[in-house]
């Protein structure tokens, strides 16, 4: 009998460890496949300000989009993902609740030189979550990089990527998406699909650095009144948008932690990053009804192909930060509402002299916006996180934090983006000649044209 | 650099080039000096690309 007994065990101890391998390496196939499903976004976005570049600049502005990618995968290597870690308390770098945050703790799993940032066999999990994270990072920067085409220097815009890819967004992550962060643990800031940390950032990043280079040459008439510079290969841009949005189902399936590991919130289910539960069909109903929402908006407004798609990234947006929470057709009608503010809002901006070559101050930054104040709006009363924080309660959802949490991502995006793009413009690094500009980027740096044998040169590459 | 292991019996941890040495810090400042040189590279090749469309 005992040995029957002992038998058993034995065979219940190896099926426990079978059982725990396949966990962890479903985890680390999870977390693995949303970083290709993410470079769909980079695919996207290189059609995307490619068509939406005149003839002579569609070449320039793709090698700026490809560098983008490039420097953000090193720098986030080099430091970002030490700040997300370091940050969470605030510029204190003290260690959180949870104890996985501050400078020591960031100091031993983050730092370019640990045994975790390299292949390590007993670390299924590092890899994979620094890529993923570096992913969004090289997403936060790539939003930016659209708004100034056609007359950035390609050095002076990698440098404020890096700035916003690899520091001002990750300061963000660590504050209102870490689960010691003190915008979640302070002020119950819910945010699980980075409407604000992520896309509102990097618009108002953008803006800052729009104000400094200023518009592209013909953009606006001597009395204010803006011209319509046309993109080269429109259904390009569509098409690059449409990437966009495929993309976007790798990033918000990498906001989900896996349930079974060491490092999960529960062994039973999925959570958000805040450890609250989610489903991937909460993810699935939610996004698939803020796209439809939003294209519908824009195209109730518009009728305009470039919008209608811009609307499905703006209806993703805009319900982002509660796809955990809401109830679809509400998420359909929040999606909506911004789909149809959408062009309106870029107009206003137009209007005050920004020349956002591709409206994303106005789809990242204002929806990015609207959508974190929504939840504030539909879901005060959820509880923000799972944890207990020192006071012995976990913080609740409200409007007033969501607020708090909207002025906050504007400061760390704007600011930022203001400041060293100023510093670059007395440097001579921001912005091309009037000769390059108008002679086109293509021929004067590249140097190559888009289309040698195919369609001529643009002839009239101002439209009124 | 050579390997650290005799059989794959002994990798239970950090298994990259020079684990548990001290070059990993070299490697990467190395590294990271050669994404700076590549700023300064582009951005001097952009400088005189505006320069000539210039004259």
């Amino acid at each position: 009998m005992e040995e029957q007994i002992a038998a058993l065990v034995a065979q219940v101890s190896a099926l426990e460890a079978k059982v725990n391998i396949t966990n962890t390496m479903f985890a680390e196939t999870y977390y693995y496949l949303t970083i290709p499903l993410m470079i769909i976004i980079h695919a996207g976005f290189l059609a995307y300000e490619m068509g939406a570049s005149r003839l002579k600049n569609a070449l320039a502005s793709g090698v700026k989009n490809i560098l983008a990618f490039a420097f953000m995968v090193p720098t986030f290597y080099y430091f970002g993902w030490w700040v997300y870690w370091a940050f969470p308390t605030g510029v204190t770098l003290s260690a959180g609740y949870m104890e996985t945050s501050g400078l020591a703790y960031a100091n031993s799993i983050a730092l370019p030189w640990v045994e975790s940032m390299g292949p390590n066999i007993a670390d299924n999990a590092s890899g994979v979550f620094w890529g993923a994270f570096t992913l969004f990072a090289a997403t936060t920067a790539s939003i930016m990089s659209g708004a100034v085409i056609e007359r950035i220097q390609v050095v002076g815009f990698v440098i404020l990527a890096i700035i916003l890819g690899s520091f001002a967004w990750v300061i963000a992550a660590a504050w209102g998406w870490h689960a010691d962060g003190w915008l979640v643990t302070k002020f119950g800031v819910h945010d699980f699909g980075a409407a604000g940390l992520v896309h509102a950032v990097a618009g108002f990043f953008a803006l800052g650095v729009l104000m400094n280079l200023g518009p592209r040459i013909g953009k606006f008439n001597p009395d204010g009144t803006a011209n319509h510079i046309a993109p080269h290969n429109l259904p390009f841009t569509v098409t690059g948008l449409m990437l966009i949005i495929v993309g976007f189902w790798g990033f918000l399936m990498a906001c989900v932690i896996v349930p079974g590991e060491a490092w999960s919130w529960y062994d039973d289910k999925m959570a958000t990053i805040y450890g609250t539960p989610i489903t991937l069909s909460a993810l699935s109903f939610n996004i698939l009804m803020g796209i439809s929402g939003g294209i519908i908006g824009a195209w109730a407004i518009t009728k305009d192909p470039f919008w209608m798609m811009s609307g499905a990234l703006a209806g993703i947006i805009a319900v982002a930060s509660g796809l955990d929470l809401y109830w679809p057709p509400l998420a359909f009608i929040i999606a909506f509402a911004a789909g149809c503010i959408l062009k309106p809002c870029a107009t206003w901006l137009e209007n005050r002299g920004i020349d956002d070559a591709v409206g994303a101050v106005t789809v990242h930054g204002t929806i990015g916006l609207f959508g974190l104040i929504m939840l504030g709006v539909w879901a005060s009363g959820y509880p923000a996180l799972d944890a207990f924080v020192d006071e012995g309660e976990a913080p609740k959802i409200t409007l007033y934090g969501q607020i708090i949490g909207a002025v906050v991502f504007f400061l760390v995006g704007f600011v930022p983006g203001w400041i060293f793009s100023k510093i670059l413009s007395v440097l001579g690094l921001l912005r091309v000649s009037p000769e390059a500009e108008e002679a086109g980027l293509d021929m004067t740096k590249v140097p190559s044209q888009a289309y040698p044998e195919g369609i001529g040169q643009s002839s009239l590459p101002i439209e009124q | 650099m050579g390997s650290q292991f005799t059989d794959w019996a002994q990798a239970t941890g950090p298994m990259y080039m020079g684990a548990n040495g001290s070059m990993e810090i070299v490697w990467t400042v190395l590294s990271a000096a050669i994404c700076i040189w590549a700023l300064y590279v582009g951005s001097k090749h952009e400088l005189d690309a505006y320069k000539k469309v210039k004259k």
